[in-house]
């Protein structure tokens, strides 16, 4: 059922600009480093949090530094944090909400808040030091789907450990999976050499995911 | 029919007048002074209900709160303040949102500075010079345009005659959760008032309480918004204080009295103005050998250099080596399959913060007849 709403969702989902979709089909190779790719970027996000987060005595560099990072985690995503717009089955254009992010506090499950309500309150709250664990753990769901006119969805898994000291204690220490969905399609690009195709990789919303 | 029409224009004013969340901006503007050896853990708790509280009406209302300004530790001092005021700019429908907990004093010998206090942010008795008069704060913050203007302090208010009069020139462990909040009068708080609630934790002379769970005043008030946001509270700010004031009394046996004054006006619809864009620091200009390429991506990644400082070396780089439109292209480890495309400032960017790029493999790169690079395949190592 979930498989099918992300189906659904993904069918409706085309960004906008002035770049055409391709209907070539990904191969095997391209499968196996587009799932890379999709781990460096959860990776990337991973490392992004420790520097937005801590510490709270942020110096005015400290602070234009964590702004960089936010604005760069937000780039990872589809819409960049915003709302974005998809062309529904029907061929109209319709807005989506922007992504969002479900965190646990204290093992128990919190509404998901818009992405970047998350990172940039994440920077005002009051903790000294923040460890976000690397995510080895991390791996795609089966298989990228293919939707057709070179689209593709899937989900990743990984674990996220969040740990906050303040005064050297410990005083968060959340430990959850979560689920991230993926979105990947195949555009071209002008350039000075010619068209190129290239493959669009995008995360999209982060859920708890309980059954891990 | 008089009738009729009369009730569309007091709906059309209304819509004209109630600010929209999503137009709305909350200027969080906190000094915590949590590095303080006797009340320091009381203020880091006053910090944390602070962000936790505010962010819970963020998301319930639907606003946005900007979080720049907000100070703890060595952080919470005069120039920080003083910048933090000074630099804020607001739009007409905005809300500025000033919160101190720490040290305050009443300068003794002055009659004009009234019921508000001095704080000493971070500083000791000795540097009783750089105390700042929360007149100075409001007087500031009227001027800054924004529709509401809320100023809350926690701090002593007891007089002392050691302290100069300064010229006005110069969480209780709740789960955040908005599933049952009653959003409605938030947005009624926030979005349909218009003009200064300030307040101070105590009247002149006496101190204030901040047992380490956080201050007495400062829990009373976001109490009271907790019975706003769940129960029976009353969306109002008269009556928000009034409650707080009862509450602090009767948490400190009567020993603490806040003092208030809400001053608030009828809405009126206003012009947006612009928010200026903050401009970055001064690009450096980073010098290079002849293989340029390759030791532009060395630089940038280099970890010797703080991300602060590669972050400005982009600039820079990009205006010597490319052309502006400059692409490009993300190879997979196969050095085939293209994996993104981006511009060359937001790549350069993105590698002057990365913590897991450790080198850039230069796959192909075409140059225009000036000499810049206008194309890029590359892979990056990590």
């Amino acid at each position: 059922m979930k498989t099918n709403k992300l189906i659904l969702l993904f069918l409706l989902f085309i960004t906008a600009g002035g770049i055409k979709a391709q209907t070539q089909l990904m191969t095997e190779e391209e499968r196996e480093y587009i799932e890379q790719n999709v781990i460096m970027k959860i990776n990337d996000f991973l490392s992004y949090l420790p520097n937005i987060a801590a510490k709270s005595d942020k110096s005015a560099e400290e602070k234009e530094l964590a702004y960089h990072y936010i604005d760069q985690a937000l780039e990872l995503f589809i819409g960049k944090g915003e709302n974005y717009e998809y062309k529904d089955q029907a061929g109209n254009w319709r807005w989506h909400d922007a992504v969002t992010m479900q965190t646990t506090s204290r093992g128990r499950a919190n509404r998901p808040q818009p992405m970047k309500r998350y990172l940039r309150r994440l920077m005002a709250l009051p903790y000294q030091h923040v460890e976000v664990d690397t995510c080895s753990a991390v791996r795609i769901n089966k298989r990228l789907h293919h939707l057709g006119n070179g689209k593709y969805v899937g989900s990743a898994y990984f674990i996220q450990a969040f740990r906050a000291t303040r005064d050297g204690k410990l005083v968060v220490n959340d430990v959850d999976a979560k689920q991230v969905t993926i979105y990947v399609e195949k555009r071209t690009i002008d350039t000075p050499n010619g068209e190129k195709d290239y493959w669009l990789i995008q995360l999209g919303d982060i859920k708890i995911k309980t059954d891990w | 029919m008089k009738r009729i029409l009369f009730t569309a224009i007091l709906i059309c004013i209304g819509f004209c007048t109630a600010a929209k969340a999503e137009n709305v901006k909350i200027h969080a503007i906190a000094f915590c002074n949590t590095d303080d050896e006797s009340i320091g853990e009381s203020c880091l708790n006053d910090q944390r209900r602070f962000v936790e509280q505010l962010g819970i009406i963020e998301v319930a209302t639907g606003c946005e709160v900007d979080w720049y300004n907000v100070y703890t530790g060595k952080e919470c001092s005069k120039p920080n303040l003083e910048s933090a005021v000074s630099g804020l700019r607001c739009n007409p429908n905005d809300v500025i949102f000033f919160y101190y907990t720490g040290h305050g004093v009443h300068a003794k010998a002055d009659p004009a500075d009234g019921w508000l206090p001095q704080m000493c942010l971070n500083y000791k008795s000795y540097e009783q010079d750089k105390f700042v008069p929360v007149t100075w704060v409001r007087d500031k913050l009227a001027q800054k345009g924004a529709r509401l203007c809320i100023i809350l302090t926690d701090c002593c208010n007891n007089e002392a005659d050691w302290v100069s009069v300064k010229g006005l020139v110069a969480s209780d462990g709740r789960e955040p959760n908005t599933d049952d909040i009653n959003a409605q009068k938030l947005r009624k708080l926030f979005f349909e008032s218009q003009g200064t609630v300030i307040a101070t934790s105590s009247k002149r002379g006496q101190v204030s309480f901040g047992p380490k769970e956080g201050g007495c005043f400062s829990m009373a008030f976001w109490d009271e918004i907790y019975n706003i946001e769940y129960k029976n509270g009353t969306a109002d700010w008269e009556a928000l204080m009034k409650a707080t004031k009862k509450g602090t009394l009767a948490s400190t046996n009567g020993d603490q009295e806040p003092v208030y004054n809400v001053s608030l006006n009828t809405l009126s619809n206003s012009n947006t103005t612009v928010v200026p864009t903050p401009t970055n620091p001064a690009p450096v200009v980073i010098s290079v050998g002849d293989n340029e390429l390759s030791g532009v991506f060395k630089q940038i990644v280099n970890p010797i250099y703080s991300h602060t400082e590669r972050l400005n070396m982009v600039n820079g780089i990009v205006n010597r080596y490319f052309e502006n439109e400059t692409q490009v292209i993300m190879l997979g480890g196969n050095l085939t399959t293209k994996v993104g495309v981006k511009n060359i400032s937001q790549y350069l960017k993105a590698l002057a913060l990365s913590k897991t790029v450790k080198g850039i493999n230069v796959v192909h790169a075409t140059k225009t007849s000036g000499g810049k690079y206008n194309y890029l395949e590359i892979s990056e190592i990590r």
